[in-house]
């Protein structure tokens, strides 16, 4: 065993404990993550439209970064095309729906809380069956795309919808 | 006296996290030249025959290889990826790989290329020893000097839990750091939020450890930093003006 080889034996002890703090860490982050966005989520009142996109983002870049690691390589190949779509469909749901009758009192949105749960729900469980040494789970991992997407495309869409309705009288609510 | 961009405890604790760092990097220097010393080299054939390859711009020519896969989960390329032929660094990275390919190359009628390959995936450090047929089990121990070589291996082991939990740290760290900019964004008191999340996750006692600390002070700051009062109010206004721009032209 030569001087890199004994080198690479140590600091690979020391990188194990490293990664086990990093791992503890990530547990942590993972419930604090999600405590926050069922904080939030679903009490944005108003448009705010930099919080919802700040919010899609998160949902887009955390499922991308997640899907690209290298363990799922082909095992959801379809899975850009799954976020498109759902965030598509997830945009035009509350914008197609700008003329139901809204209560103005509301300030608790339950839909946005159970998006932002079945989303992390899909991604801890893609996580502990990850650990558990299944790398192959195509189904869920396009359950976890399309769940980012919609909770995307909803968060901005709903945004937009509400924009609209404030910006021009709607007939529905006139004659109401 | 203090410097106007450093206080004296950042000045300390800078001085002292690098001598710790620097302490560290001696003392695994010093462990890796104490091992090196009591190991002995084996002398290796691979890296005496490791072909030098070149072509001039439009030769052609055709040789024959073998070729091993370094991945049990890709055993072949795929289509699309482009194919290059170079010296594999995994032959430094992985460890017992290199002496597997010097065993194969000093006794190539000994030794089968299934086993081969068989063997040079059991370094990947997925493969359990039980699994491994006698033949590739002679031959990784022939290779190694000893049985079943890869259990308990650091580096080994540092690769197969990077490979199951790297990409998980690195999405829920992301994930934390992004729901926090949601509520940094989203809600004119941030820290409150996160004071009643750690509340309801570690007790009250924990949420005023929090309320009275730096760290509340920093989330409070950074919330009321003008650039996030410029993307909530003015993304805000930009956006619905263009709405209500777009709405009573359609109108």
């Amino acid at each position: 065993m030569d001087f890199r080889d004994s080198l690479q034996y140590v600091m690979s002890s020391v990188g194990i404990g490293i990664l086990g703090i990093g791992i503890v860490l990530s547990a942590a982050a993972v419930v604090f993550a999600f405590v926050w966005l069922l904080a939030i989520a679903p009490r944005m009142r108003g448009a705010t439209i930099a919080a919802r996109l700040t919010l899609a983002l998160a949902a887009l870049s955390v499922t991308g970064l997640y899907l690209r690691a290298a363990p799922f390589s082909g095992a959801a190949p379809w899975w850009k095309i799954v976020i498109v779509a759902s965030l598509v469909l997830g945009f035009s749901v509350p914008a197609l729906r700008i003329d139901a009758p809204v209560d103005p009192g509301r300030v608790y949105h339950r839909g946005m809380a159970l998006m932002v749960a079945v989303w992390m729900s899909f991604l801890v469980l893609s996580q502990a069956l990850l650990v558990a040494g299944d790398a192959r789970q195509g189904v869920l991992l396009y359950l976890l795309a399309g769940s980012s997407g919609w909770l995307a495309g909803f968060s901005l869409g709903s945004a937009m919808g509400r924009m609209v309705r404030e910006s021009v009288p709607v007939r529905g609510r006139e004659t109401a | 006296m203090d410097s106007p961009l450093l206080s004296a405890r950042v000045r300390r604790a800078f001085v002292w996290g690098s001598v710790l760092i620097v302490s560290a990097a001696a003392a695994a220097a010093a462990s890796a030249f104490v091992i090196s010393r009591s190991v002995p080299v084996k002398p290796m054939r691979y890296l005496e025959v490791t072909p030098a390859l070149k072509l001039a711009p439009g030769e052609r020519r055709a040789d024959e290889f073998e070729s091993f896969s370094l991945d049990n989960g890709r055993a072949a390329p795929r289509a699309g990826e482009p194919h290059t032929l170079s010296r594999t660094r995994a032959t430094d990275l992985r460890p017992y790989l290199r002496e597997i390919f010097d065993e194969y190359m000093t006794h190539p009628s000994r030794w089968r290329q299934g086993d081969v390959q068989q063997g040079v995936w059991y370094t990947e450090g997925h493969k359990r020893w039980a699994s491994l047929a006698p033949d590739q089990q002679a031959l990784v121990q022939a290779a190694a000097g000893k049985a079943d070589p890869a259990r308990w291996n650091p580096v080994i082991v540092l690769g197969r839990m990077a490979g199951a939990f790297g990409p998980i740290v690195l999405t829920n760290l992301t994930l934390a750091v992004l729901a926090l900019l949601v509520i940094v964004v989203g809600t004119p008191d941030p820290a409150s939020v996160i004071g009643q999340s750690l509340a309801w996750i570690g007790g009250p006692r924990l949420a005023q450890a929090f309320i009275r600390g730096r760290f509340s002070r920093g989330v409070r700051f950074v919330a009321g930093l003008g650039i996030v009062a410029l993307l909530r109010d003015g993304l805000e206004e930009a956006v619905s003006r263009f709405v209500s721009a777009v709405m009573s032209r359609r109108v």
